[in-house]
């Protein structure tokens, strides 16, 4: 298999990922490596300058190392996919939230918006004064 | 107890080896909190911090790595 020995590489009960941090983040690591708490042992080292390796010590020594190294791998791509999603829909998110909350209290509205044109009116004045 | 690849020995005792980037300061101080009667020492070493935990059991060093992982998680 090609992936072995580039990425991957195993041994008795472990297998170790060696991984690029521009392509997976921290963020990313530790939640794929929440999610299998249960099934492994997890070390995180860094390597040379972005290089991270992750070991995956089995909990269960009948489990072949390949399976559970590429799931793991699955489960960084899940992860890369949810914050990359959750970062590009951030701005949406914020509309929506802002919409439930004005529909569900409409004077929160009129606030923000006197408080939008008293920042306008402040910032028009300051650049009056500086003229 | 065999040297595994986040275990180090130095001065005849047996530390676990957790690189600054990847397990930083809060954490550490964290797990020491949290576990104090585990947590013998950290001691800090180039880019490493070196914790000793009152234990010679490899199983229990395997315990803590993933408790360092479920605090970062949760925190």
């Amino acid at each position: 298999m090609q992936l072995s020995g580039k990425i991957l590489k195993k041994g008795n009960g472990w297998v170790k990922l060696t991984i690029d941090q521009k392509i997976y983040s921290l963020s990313t690591i530790y939640s794929a490596g929440y999610v299998f708490l249960d099934r492994a042992y997890i070390y995180i080292d860094k390597e040379k300058k972005d290089k991270i390796t992750i070991w995956l010590f089995s909990k269960d020594k009948k489990e072949p190392m390949d399976t559970l190294g590429m799931q793991f791998c699955n489960e960084l791509l899940n992860y890369a996919h949810y914050f990359t999603s959750l970062k590009a829909n951030a701005n949406a998110v914020k509309i929506l939230m802002q919409r439930a909350l004005f529909s569900a209290a409409p004077s929160l509205a009129n606030e923000a918006a006197t408080n939008e044109i008293e920042q306008l009116i402040g910032a028009l004045d300051k650049r009056q004064k500086k003229q | 107890m065999a040297i595994h690849p986040f275990l180090t020995k130095s001065k005849n005792k047996v530390f676990l080896r957790l690189h600054k980037k990847i397990y930083d300061k809060n954490l550490i101080a964290c797990a020491k909190k949290e576990e104090p009667d585990m947590v013998r020492n950290v001691l800090s070493q180039k880019e490493y911090y070196l914790v000793e935990l009152d234990t010679n059991d490899k199983a229990d060093y395997l315990d803590f790595l993933n408790y360092l992982i479920y605090l970062k998680r949760a925190g």
